[in-house]
């Protein structure tokens, strides 16, 4: 039954489209849209869900081929999606949002990477896609893959070694 | 679980290289969960707890799926058994139903004939008020 595939497979990916949409728009109320625009796709084509194989990897490169669209779309309209700061207001512990910031000025750094690296480091650091998955997800090879994996990892590792060293801005 | 600190620093640069595997970076993130981790790796620190943080992050008002399907799976079943069991029934009325037209078509047929042959009887019957008729008329000659 295609709709059970679709709740027990494509549901509970909504948080890692979420995530990735977001690391790409730069944008929360965005990349909620684009989610909503994905799970609608795959609800679409719900039926041939049973022949893919990585269920996981597709969904992925449907969310990235949708934001490179809106990405498109924004940049020929010379519209820019605002950085939201994404955390939420409310906490007043000292040791979070010192933890906040720390995590701030790591994703300030990782916003500030180019488009792709921005994507490949989202995809293998924090959702732990294989290499194989993300070649496939980017439509690249192994090696462009890895080049842009250790291009982006070395930006923000020399970037981070130097606010460490002046301390936090 | 201890982590030797050349170790780890030969991971990082592996890391950096892009050459670690999925299961060598989980022991990075594992090294760097937990406090005691060598403040020479401070910056890396930074990164991994923001990993850790960012894949914690939920989006909210979620699409929930309803599991309904096993539900209408078995209302359907039910529905097919009391269509074939009203099937049955029908046909075995209607099949009772044929019988008895039969019967009550054979019975009228029998009426009939037996209407028939009682008519006929009947008019016989006048004939014999002749015998009557003789009689008297023989009583009245004869006393």
């Amino acid at each position: 039954m295609a709709s059970e595939i679709y709740s027990r497979q494509i549901l509970p990916l909504q948080d890692k489209i979420f995530r990735f949409s977001r690391r790409l728009l730069s944008s929360e109320v965005a990349a909620k849209d684009t989610t909503q625009d994905v799970l609608l796709k795959l609800w679409k084509l719900r039926k041939q869900l049973r022949d893919i194989k990585n269920i996981e990897a597709y969904t992925m490169t449907i969310t990235k081929n949708l934001c490179y669209d809106l990405l498109k779309s924004k940049h020929s309209r010379t519209l820019e999606f605002v950085h939201n700061n994404y955390t939420k207001p409310g906490s007043c512990l000292d040791s979070e949002i010192e933890a906040r910031d720390e995590a701030s000025i790591v994703l300030k750094l990782i916003n500030e990477l180019p488009e792709q690296q921005r994507a490949i480091i989202q995809l293998r650091d924090i959702e732990q896609f294989s290499n194989q998955e993300i070649e496939e997800i980017m439509g690249l090879n192994s090696t462009s893959v890895r080049v842009a994996l250790s291009r982006a990892r070395k930006k923000i590792m020399n970037e981070l070694k130097k606010t460490s060293a002046y301390g936090i801005q | 679980m201890e982590f030797n600190k050349d170790y780890i620093s030969e991971l990082l640069n592996l890391y950096k290289e892009g050459e670690t595997s999925l299961k060598q970076e989980q022991e990075l993130k594992l090294y760097f969960s937990s406090e005691d981790y060598d403040k020479e790796f401070e910056a890396y620190a930074k990164l991994f707890k923001f990993f850790e943080i960012e894949y914690k992050t939920q989006m909210e008002d979620q699409v929930k799926g309803t599991d309904k399907k096993s539900s209408s799976f078995w209302i359907n079943i039910a529905a097919s058994i009391c269509i074939v069991l009203g099937g049955l029934w029908f046909y075995d009325y209607y099949q009772n139903q044929l019988e008895m037209e039969e019967a009550r078509q054979a019975f009228k047929t029998t009426q009939n004939a037996l209407n028939l042959l009682s008519n006929n009887m009947n008019e016989g019957l006048e004939k014999l008020e002749y015998v009557d008729v003789f009689s008297t008329q023989k009583n009245k000659l004869i006393k």
